[in-house]
């Protein structure tokens, strides 16, 4: 086959979005009731957290940690606008928001922050490539808009490096508010203020219509929620003009992205260079959907993963010499780059 | 390109009257030059290729453009219902004529390729690339003859990063130029279908070079030269179905290690039928060539189109990644990817040494010959510079040279 590697890719995401989105129809394993030992101590909102904030019941506030129906199927709550979340919480950016807020104790949040960090050392970014949900759906619009014909547009480095820089002010600016609000004298914000990125995050808008719910479109209620509202919408428009017409563009924005990426370099998934088989036609660097160009540039043996690098490995497939890049696992070789 | 024929003086048309007018006939030695090749081969599957090289005659029904470089993108020419066709020419007889127009000190291809229009192949249109500064020259000069010439801009810089917006663009526009000629709307699917033409005959190019590098003697570089000359001449999907054959017979044949003694790579300028002087020289003295990086051979078929997005500027777009970013052509800058597949080859296949041909009064040619020399030096793989030109006159010196180099080695 001509694109193994994308097609193993895709088959990956589609299994990676219904098991996130209908994981917890597919499992119904209640960890979380009477009767069954949680595998995990499950992180929610601490005792009467719900009495001394205005969150009502079904708005997009709403903290679903604190609802059980909503937590007890595993495997994840890939978004906190999942209809069926669970166990692991898979947007670390929600996560650690959530708890910032919630000021809660290390010894609950380490068996999750462990996990994280074990499955980034194994696959470094391959989240963003292989299992995102946004990632999935950007994919597909990006299909259409081959079906219709249009060059991509690419976009030179330094506006990369710029989405890379506004990616850390977005990652700060979000928890110092979530921190903020966490704090007993800011904690009447909370009702407003809370997780401030997923209120703006695309995907508000896109993983509650996998479940069939209504998204919170239309939440105008006062100045504050309407303005998340709008700026979700905007953001939205970004997204989709984002993905359709330029790849993976929108991954050098995302925060959640930038946490993975410290993971890149010295994870266990390595791409290599043997740069004397190297004929420099730039096929890696251009057919690379985050428009990396360092595997093209460098002339020397080396494993060269990126930050930006979303482990898509289509450097790899593409790349016409035999044995000029490859794929490793703790130094075991998964595939190498051939004639098709 | 100029079409008004506005600056012919008397010289010009005497030539245009002579190139246009007077026919010599040159297939006669053609003929008898591959007659001589096919004897020492003695492969069955290369007659046809051996046939389509001395009659240097092609049959279609469709439209032919001409070109002479490497970098301009025969897959654009298919799918515009087009007959691509490659009018480099290293005959010594067509060099001759073509130094009526030509001054003495130019490259002896540029001649050759000028009195080359004395023969049959007449192409509809001329494309030219702005690879080196003969062939840009030439464009002019046969301006006024050919009324339909079509100039590909390339900058000198074969760097991806910097000039691959420009390498687009001027691709793009000789695919909208082929279109207006033509009167032919080609969609996406015509271009893929080119480009699996194409990528069928690099594919079978590689198997054929990997094994000649490694079964020692399985084809001759008579034959191996040949096979890529009469690529020039042919429809990509005639070469791929007659190589097809070649290949099963070759991979039926046993080595011949004993006839040869070392194992060399050759670089340098392109060596094309019926110039195989250095070949001779090259067979008698026991060296087999068993790797290339030629751009008449290597050059020509060993990269592949890889389509990224199939959509029409996309796949133009990854025809540059064919054609101008892997070129090891010393036109342009970037002698680091001729170095790597000079030491990919060597490291690869165990070869012995590399000679490095120049065609003389090719002068970038030249000027890749100090670099070469200290980076293989380093490397202690042996090397050896030849200079010579079309005309037989050196073969003697040529030969002691050789046979000291293949003393050396051992």
């Amino acid at each position: 086959m001509k694109n193994r590697i994308t097609f193993i890719r895709r088959i990956v995401q589609i299994i990676s979005l219904v098991l996130l989105v209908y994981g917890g129809y597919i499992f119904k394993t209640r960890l979380h009731t009477e009767t069954g030992k949680p595998l995990f101590p499950a992180l929610k909102a601490p005792e009467g957290y719900m009495s001394t904030t205005k969150f009502k019941q079904g708005s997009i506030l709403w903290p679903s940690g604190d609802n059980p129906v909503l937590e007890n199927y595993p495997p994840s709550l890939v978004c906190r606008f999942n209809p069926k979340g669970g166990l692991f919480k898979a947007c670390i950016f929600h996560f650690i928001s959530e708890n910032l807020t919630w000021q809660t104790h290390i010894k609950y949040l380490l068996p999750h922050l462990t996990l994280f960090i074990l499955l980034c050392f194994l696959f470094g970014r391959m989240w963003c490539g292989w299992v995102c949900p946004i990632g999935t759906v950007g994919d597909f619009i990006t299909a259409i808009r081959k079906k219709m014909n249009i060059p991509a547009r690419r976009f030179p480095d330094g506006f990369k490096a710029g989405l890379r820089f506004s990616s850390y002010g977005i990652m700060g600016v979000g928890f110092f508010i979530s921190g903020l609000i966490g704090i007993p004298n800011f904690a009447r914000f909370q009702c407003y203020w809370f997780l401030p990125y997923c209120q703006i995050c695309p995907a508000r808008l896109i993983c509650p219509l996998f479940g069939f719910i209504k998204p919170g479109w239309e939440d105008f209620e006062t100045a504050i929620t309407s303005m998340f509202t709008i700026l979700a919408w905007f953001i939205m428009g970004i997204f989709l003009a984002a993905f359709y017409f330029g790849r993976r563009i929108w991954c050098h924005l995302c925060p959640v992205g930038l946490i993975n990426s410290f993971f890149n370099k010295g994870a266990g998934i390595e791409l290599k260079k043997k740069a004397v088989r190297c004929n420099k036609c730039g096929l890696c660097a251009d057919a690379c959907p985050m428009g990396l160009k360092e595997m093209y540039e460098r002339n020397s043996d080396g494993v060269y993963n990126q930050n930006n690098c979303i482990m898509c490995m289509r450097c790899v497939e593409i790349c016409p010499k035999e044995g000029c890049l490859s794929a490793s696992f703790f130094g075991k070789k998964i595939t190498e780059s051939k004639l098709k | 390109m100029r079409k008004e024929k506005t600056f012919i003086g008397e010289q010009y048309i005497n030539f245009l009257k002579y190139l246009t007018g007077k026919k010599r006939d040159i297939s006669p030695d053609y003929r008898r030059e591959a007659e001589r090749y096919r004897k020492v081969s003695g492969l069955k599957g290369m007659d046809y290729f051996y046939d389509t090289v001395a009659s240097r005659k092609i049959e279609t029904d469709r439209p032919v453009v001409g070109y002479f470089c490497n970098s301009v993108p025969e897959e654009i020419i298919i799918a515009a219902g087009a007959t691509p066709l490659r009018l480099c020419n290293q005959d010594m007889h067509c060099a001759e004529a073509g130094e009526e127009i030509i001054p003495g000190d130019i490259c002896p291809v540029i001649k050759a390729i000028c009195g080359g229009f004395q023969q049959e192949i007449k192409p509809d249109i001329l494309v030219i690339s702005a690879t080196c500064d003969g062939k840009v020259k030439l464009a002019e000069i046969l301006s006024p003859s050919f009324p339909d010439i079509y100039f590909i801009d390339i900058p000198r810089n074969s760097d991806y990063v910097k000039n691959i917006d420009v390498w687009e663009k001027s691709y793009l526009n000789f695919y909208e130029y082929l279109k207006d000629r033509f009167n032919v709307k080609p969609g996406r699917k015509d271009l893929i279908n080119a480009c699996r033409i194409t990528n069928e005959r690099t594919k079978l190019f590689r198997e054929i070079y990997h094994l000649r590098a490694e079964k020692t003697g399985v084809i001759n570089s008579f034959d191996y030269f040949t096979l890529s000359s009469a690529s020039f001449l042919l429809n990509p999907s005639d070469w791929t179905e007659h190589t097809k054959v070649l290949y099963n017979e070759l991979l039926n044949r046993g080595t011949k290690e004993k006839e040869y003694r070392k194992k060399v790579l050759l670089s340098g300028s392109p060596i094309i039928f019926p110039n195989f002087k250095l070949l001779d020289i090259m067979e008698d003295a026991g060296c087999y060539v068993a790797a290339d990086t030629m751009c008449s051979s290597y050059g020509h078929l060993f990269d592949p189109v890889e389509i990224d997005e199939e959509t029409e500027g996309g796949i133009i777009r990854t025809l540059t990644l064919k054609y101008i970013a892997p070129s090891i052509c010393p036109c342009f800058l970037g002698i680091d990817k001729l170095i790597n597949a000079i030491l990919e080859n060597v490291e690869r296949y165990g070869l012995d040494g590399v000679i490095y041909y120049n065609l003389r009064l090719c002068n970038v040619f030249e000027m890749d010959i100090p670099m070469l020399r200290s980076i293989l030096k380093d490397r202690g793989i042996p090397f050896l510079a030849l200079k010579t030109d079309f005309s037989r006159e050196d073969t003697g010196q040529l030969k002691t040279r050789i046979e000291a180099f293949m003393e050396m080695l051992g």
